[in-house]
C-alpha cells in the first residue's frame, strides 16, 4: 500500500489538489486506490464529491499506478498527464464522509500514451466510469 | 466481421476498414483513397492513433504497436500492414 505522503513522490499534484489517499494495489493490468471525501476537499460542492473530483481521482490513480510500475522497473517514476477523457458516465455522486474506491484498468498502449478504463465505487455501487488517455512524460 | 473466415476477400475487409474509419473520424469514405495520407486524411494527432489501434483491435482482432506505424504514410501502406497482420 502506498500512503498519501508517498503518492506525491509519483504524481505532480500537491495539496489541496491531491485526490488519492492511498494506493491499495498496483499490477500491470489494474490499479486500485481509495479516497475519503473530506468536507474540506476542494472538489466538494453542496456536500457531494463532484464529477470533476472523481475524474481527477481516476487520473491521479492512473498516474500513481504507472509511476509505481516504472519505479519498480528501476526507472525514475514517469509522470502521467490527462490526454483526453471520453465515455464518461456518472451514476451517482458520493457524499462527504464516504470513502470511494477507484479501479483503473489499462486497456491499450501506444508508445507513451495509455488508454485506461476507470471506475469509481462506493462500496459495490458504481458511481462513475470513463475512459482516459494518459500521456506518460 | 469474421476475419477468420477465409471466404471473406481481403478487399471486403478493406472496405469494412474504410467504413469504420470514416464513421469514427467523421469523414467522407470517398476521401479514403489508397494514395492519400492516413495522418492528414483522418487528421490524426498522437492521441488519435490510440483510437485507431483500439478500432483495429475491436474490428479485426489485430494488435498494433507504435513500431508498426513506422513507415506508414498512405492508406495503401496501412492496408499492407493490415494484410501482413492478418497473415494474408
Amino acid at each position: 500500500m502506498i500512503e498519501k505522503q508517498s503518492i506525491t513522490d509519483i504524481i505532480p499534484q500537491r495539496a489541496p489538489f491531491v485526490m488519492v489517499d492511498s494506493i491499495l494495489s498496483v499490477a500491470p493490468d489494474r490499479f486500485v486506490s481509495t479516497l475519503f471525501v473530506d468536507p474540506e476537499n476542494t472538489l466538494v460542492s453542496q456536500g457531494l464529491f463532484t464529477e470533476s473530483g472523481m475524474l481527477e481521482n481516476v487520473a491521479q490513480t492512473s498516474a500513481a499506478g504507472f509511476g509505481t510500475l516504472t519505479g519498480e522497473e528501476g526507472e525514475a517514476p514517469r509522470r502521467g498527464y490527462i490526454g483526453s477523457i471520453t465515455r464518461v458516465e456518472v451514476y451517482s455522486l458520493p457524499e462527504v464522509g464516504s470513502q470511494i474506491r477507484t479501479v483503473v484498468t489499462p486497456t491499450h498502449r501506444l508508445d507513451n500514451i495509455v488508454m485506461v478504463s476507470g471506475r469509481c465505487y462506493l462500496d459495490e455501487i458504481l458511481l462513475l466510469e470513463c475512459e482516459m488517455k494518459i500521456v506518460l512524460a | 466481421m469474421y476475419v477468420n473466415d477465409e471466404k471473406i476477400a481481403f478487399e471486403e475487409i478493406i472496405e469494412g476498414v474504410r467504413e469504420f474509419l470514416a464513421e469514427e473520424f467523421e469523414i467522407d469514405p470517398s476521401d479514403i483513397l489508397p494514395e492519400n495520407s492516413l495522418k492528414e486524411t483522418l487528421d490524426l494527432d498522437s492521441l488519435d492513433y490510440v483510437d485507431l489501434v483500439v478500432l483495429i483491435e475491436e474490428h479485426l482482432n489485430i494488435k498494433l504497436t507504435g513500431e508498426d506505424f513506422k513507415g506508414i504514410v498512405t492508406f495503401s501502406d496501412f492496408y499492407s500492414l493490415v494484410r501482413q497482420k492478418l497473415g494474408r
